[in-house]
């Protein structure tokens, strides 16, 4: 959702800020329940409790927030002995605990205000609970402390106690704090002023500007005949000079200027009017209200290399003198910067009730459209603001959708982490190769997908990839990759989970199968390689050996599939011995609208989502004898070379249709059970091959049908309807629960009309009619092959035109190879030794006969006309002589080569009673292009 | 907050008053130039402790009496002398910039401005 290009640490920043925030939520049930049970408390909750105060800990660790990962730290490690049964909960431990959830919270409220809390007690709490000896010392040590601090009640008490802590006796109305000018200018590069705490502080409190400003003594005083004096006046009448080291100035020779740190009301612009000195020599050092940058950019009177940059962490603050490291002001500025986001955080299910009333928006405009059409049609104004009304309506739509989009890089992103880590752990090598991060995906989809994802990615690294040594046998490369691969296509995305481990052995699936009692016997010996590893899919399956703590304890791919289909995604695995395996994963864009076709049996109306549909055929009366065949017990329909499964939707729906007797309008209930029954009795022992033979004189009184060829993964099958309506955008409503469980059905909508209708699911459909897509493929191969077997029998297709030389002898040339056909009267012939000219667009050509070339009669010259060939790819400008052109045919019959042949005939075909010679181009253009040279070298 | 926007332009008085409104400020006054801001002023002043204005929001150049005059008057008055003032002006000469600050404004606006910066500037001037 960060569509403004703004700073992403700080992006990032309050993305950590919101998790720690939702993990202290889930926190604290937890240690009530711990309370309430005390030892009694089960493990799962303690679990849950470490991981939340893991997370926690993770992330100010990561935006450096040293106060809240230390006490994080400090609850984290009495958790642990929790775990690990060496600490049994008391009242006392979960007390210690919850005082530090307690100020944990106040710390996260705190972020932004700029103050600290003191944790140390909670601390030492946490510590005396892990370490009762230890802690008495700690205590008295608190307690000391805490009677020190007492009389100092000014702001940042942690800070005092470090300075306390180290020794030096420091008065508290000199605390210094450092200044670094924002910004990368040269001229304040690296540079740090100690100002006071107190008066800085102040300035900031009234909102006043913080400037550090270089003057330089020639430019800017001298030339302006002004001195340091005068230039100190200046500024005190404009502000407050917070740091100076004039003074420096006296003392050192050669030293051009001095920096001065000065807090004013002024703006850059006009500061550097009053003072005369150039604006680069005067730049921001702090921006503790967090519009500055905003205003700065606004105003633009940043140039170049003064403009101040939000990465910069402006403000340290430090006891003078101290080499300890600031416990809070470091993080909390960083953290304070983080507010600036110019995202908000919506609560989901805002967007969502914003989502559903678009909805019935986009529904109000479906059933308004139809009842306003005529006027529309009358009223061109009104029928322009029906546009916009549609523009307006769909734009929210999207726009409402697109809020709801996340790069899936949110989701992928720690894979790699995951990866690296599992991969050492177990250790092997696995690298993680992430492709298609900027795919969006809606939220709902992503945070569904994250637990198959993640379950599938382990399964790569503990099943796939082998171990280094394995993989080196192998000869594989050392390391195993994992590749994620994800794109959109027909809106869908398509995910990709790859590796190059060792792959799924089929026959291992079904013995471990049929071990669990999951296939019967005589099922084993149908199952083709495919099914077989499609039985990881089966519930209660799992292959592993042994039980390992990283792909978790057998919950198989039977969640991951469930997980998948309930998104109405699917899910494919492809896997090759030895090789890799590969998992598809095909995942709808958003859950909510779906263009869908509305179809029709019987009375009732359907719709399909569109993205399942291929193509829809119309099957004529008459043809579908013809197309649809049964094999194996299924109808089939066959189309383009392929085969189809096809189901009739009434008959999986058990919908009553009629038939209307067209003189009579009586209506009778239909009774066929499959397209290819004819209507009217039909004698039961008919087979269905002889009803389809072409003799059936009954075959017209087949009904006409539509067939919808619906996808699903890879496989193709065809739903039959009775009829056609529109294609509409329809609202998916989930299924009330009363009928939850009918798998045919991916939920209701309502359509333009108000007709409530059902929405099919296609998946759904093709698994409760249990259709044997492997039968109907390895038929439709089968038959594939045969037809190759066929066309391989015969030759290549050829288009050749057949020329007679002679009497009874015919030549053939391909016609591509033919450039052009000239008819000549052999009296145009003009001779010139033992050449043969003819004139042709008022150039000499010259002509062979194909005499000269093979073994062939004398080329015959008495009809009235003949024809001149050009051959193409020849250089000169040359002709064939044919006493006559016979055909021009296709064939594919394969030519006869014996070794009578010359070799610059192809072969010999017999058509009707001509025996032809075909000529292989490229050698007979060889010889003409020889002898055409030879000729004209003899001129 | 009793607030008095001085310009000489409407469409600024109009810019400066939408942008106030924004931030929930409701009582607004307009005057066109230092003249008739410096009756108003004394005129509300007049009415009672509680009606005068507690925020000044003032153009330096217009006609009649400038910005700055304004300043100088209220600044040189007796009952008045501490009301809050906000200069808004382009970048402009530093005499009168030094002279400004010497006499006092809470803060500085740049023309053009934005809301931002107005926020900026009311909390500069401690008013928000």
């Amino acid at each position: 959702m960060n569509s403004e290009g703004h700073d992403s640490l700080d992006a990032m920043s309050s993305e950590f800020i919101a998790e720690i925030k939702d993990d202290l939520v889930s926190l604290e049930p937890d240690l009530l329940i711990m309370e309430e049970k005390g030892a009694d408390v089960d493990d799962d909750l303690i679990n849950h409790a470490f991981r939340s105060i893991h997370s926690i800990k993770g992330g100010a660790g990561f935006i450096n927030f040293k106060a809240l990962s230390s006490l994080s730290h400090a609850m984290e490690n009495v958790l642990m002995r929790v775990r690990e049964k060496k600490l049994v909960i008391t009242s006392e431990i979960v007390d210690a605990l919850l005082s530090g959830f307690d100020k944990m919270k106040l710390m996260v409220d705190l972020i932004g205000t700029r103050k600290a809390c003191d944790y140390e007690e909670e601390k030492s709490a946490l510590q005396a609970v892990l370490d009762p000896e230890a802690s008495k010392k700690v205590k008295g040590k608190t307690n000391q402390k805490a009677e020190r601090k007492s009389p100092a009640k000014a702001g940042k008490p942690g800070l005092k106690q470090q300075a306390e802590k180290s020794g030096k006796q420091l008065r508290e109305d000199k605390a210094l704090q450092i200044v670094k000018p924002l910004g990368d200018s040269p001229l304040f590069r690296d540079k740090v002023f100690y100002v006071d705490k107190k008066r800085l502080e102040n300035a900031l409190n009234s909102q006043k500007f913080v400037y550090a400003v270089h003057i330089r003594l020639e430019n800017d005083l001298v030339a302006r005949k002004k001195d340091v004096d005068s230039i100190i006046e200046d500024i005190k009448s404009i502000g407050d000079i917070l740091f100076s080291d004039f003074e420096n100035l006296k003392n050192e020779k050669g030293k051009d200027g001095f920096f001065c740190v000065i807090t004013t009301i002024l703006d850059l612009p006009l500061l550097s009017q009053v003072l005369e000195i150039n604006r680069i020599q005067m730049v921001l050092v702090d921006r503790q209200f967090t519009d500055y940058e905003t205003i700065l950019k606004g105003l633009s009177f940043a140039p170049g290399p003064d403009k101040p940059k939000g990465q910069s962490n402006p403000l340290e603050s430090m006891p003078f003198g101290t080499n300890e490291e600031p416990v809070k002001t470091a993080t909390e500025s960083k953290a304070s910067a983080s507010m600036t986001t110019q995202t908000i955080r919506i609560n989901v299910d805002l967007i969502s009730k914003l989502m559903n009333r678009a909805k019935e928006m986009v529904l109000a405009r479906k059933q308004l459209r139809p009842l306003l059409e005529d006027y529309v049609q009358k009223n061109s104004l009104a029928s322009s603001m029906m546009q916009e009304l549609d523009m307006v309506t769909t734009d929210i739509q999207e726009t409402i959708m697109q809020m709801r989009m996340q790069p899936i890089i949110d989701l992928m992103g720690k894979y790699k982490r995951v990866v690296r880590d599992i991969a050492r752990r177990i250790s092997k090598k696995v690298d993680f190769v992430l492709d298609g991060a900027d795919v969006e995906v809606d939220r709902n989809v992503l945070e569904k997908l994250a637990n198959p994802v993640t379950h599938l990615i382990r399964n790569c690294i503990d099943h796939g990839i082998e171990s280094p040594e394995e993989r080196l046998k192998s000869s594989k490369p050392e390391t195993g990759t994992i590749s994620v691969k994800a794109f959109h296509q027909g809106g869908h995305v398509h995910i990709l989970i790859s590796d190059d481990g060792a792959g799924i052995d089929p026959q291992l699936v079904l013995s471990k199968a049929f071990e669990k009692g999951l296939v019967s016997e005589d099922q084993i010996d149908k199952y083709t390689d495919k099914q077989k590893i499609d039985l990881i899919f089966l519930p209660g399956f799992s292959t592993s050996e042994e039980i390992t703590d990283i792909s978790g304890r057998g919950v198989g791919m039977d969640v991951v599939k469930t997980n998948i289909e309930r998104l109405r995604g699917h899910i494919q695995i492809d896997s090759v011995k030895g090789e890799g395996t590969c998992v598809h994963l095909i995942i709808p864009l958003t859950l909510a609208i779906v263009p869908s076709l509305i179809v029709g049996s019987g009375d009732a109306k359907f719709a399909i989502p569109q993205v399942n549909i291929k193509e829809v055929i119309y099957l004529e009366a008459g043809e579908i004898h013809k197309q649809v065949e049964n094999i194996a017990g299924s109808e089939v329909l066959r189309l383009r070379e392929n085969l189809f499964c096809i189901l009739r939707l009434r008959n999986i729906l058990g919908i009553k249709t009629y038939i209307q007797n067209p003189g009579t309008q009586e209506k009778r209930e239909e009774k066929r059970k499959a397209i290819t029954d004819r209507r009217q009795k039909t004698n039961a022992c008919d087979t269905l091959e002889k009803r389809s033979e072409k003799t059936d004189r009954r075959r017209t009184r087949w009904d006409p049908a539509y067939v919808v060829i619906l996808k699903l993964g890879l496989n193709v099958f065809g739903l039959c309807v009775d009829s056609l309506y529109d294609i509409e955008e329809v609202v998916i409503e989930p299924l009330p629960e009363y009928i939850k469980h009918l798998k045919c059905f991916a939920g209701t909508t309502i359509l333009g009309d108000g007709d409530v209708i059902m929405i099919l699911d296609v998946p759904g459909i093709a698994s409760f009619s249990r259709l044997r897509f492997d039968t109907i493929k390895s038929e439709e191969l089968k038959r594939n092959r045969l037809k190759e077997k066929k066309a391989r029998k015969k030759g290549k297709k050829r288009n050749l035109i057949i020329f007679s030389n002679a009497d009874k002898e015919y030549f053939a040339l391909e016609l591509k190879n033919v450039a052009r056909l000239e008819p000549v009267k052999p009296s145009d012939i003009h001779y010139t030794g033992n050449m043969k000219y003819m004139e042709y667009n008022s150039q000499a050509v010259l002509l062979f006969s194909m005499d000269e070339f093979l073994a062939a009669s004398k080329c015959e010259l008495n009809e009235e006309e003949v024809f001149a060939i050009f051959p193409k790819h020849i250089s000169a400008n040359v002709g064939i002589i044919a006493s006559k052109i016979i055909d021009t045919i296709e064939t594919d019959e394969k030519l006869n080569k014996d070794t009578a042949c010359s070799e610059s005939v192809l072969g010999k075909l017999f058509i009707k009673d001509m025996m032809v010679q075909v000529l292989d181009h490229e050698i007979f253009a060889g010889l003409i292009e020889k002898k055409a040279v030879i000729k004209t070298d003899h001129l | 907050m009793k607030i008095l926007i001085v310009d000489d332009k409407a469409s600024i008085r109009a810019a400066m008053k939408n942008i106030l409104l924004d931030l929930g400020f409701a009582d607004i006054t307009e005057a066109v130039d230092g003249e008739e801001a410096w009756y108003k002023i004394n005129d509300e002043f007049r009415k009672g402790d509680t009606q005068a204005f507690e925020l000044i929001v003032s153009d330096m150049e217009m006609p009649k009496m400038s910005g700055l005059e304004l300043l100088r008057a209220i600044r040189g008055s007796n009952d008045i002398k501490d009301t809050p003032f906000i200069m808004a002006t382009t970048v402009t000469a530093r005499q009168i910039i030094m002279e400004t600050m010497r006499l006092g404004v809470q803060a500085y606006i740049i023309k053009p401005f934005d809301a931002l910066v107005v926020e900026l500037k009311l909390k500069q001037a401690g008013v928000l």
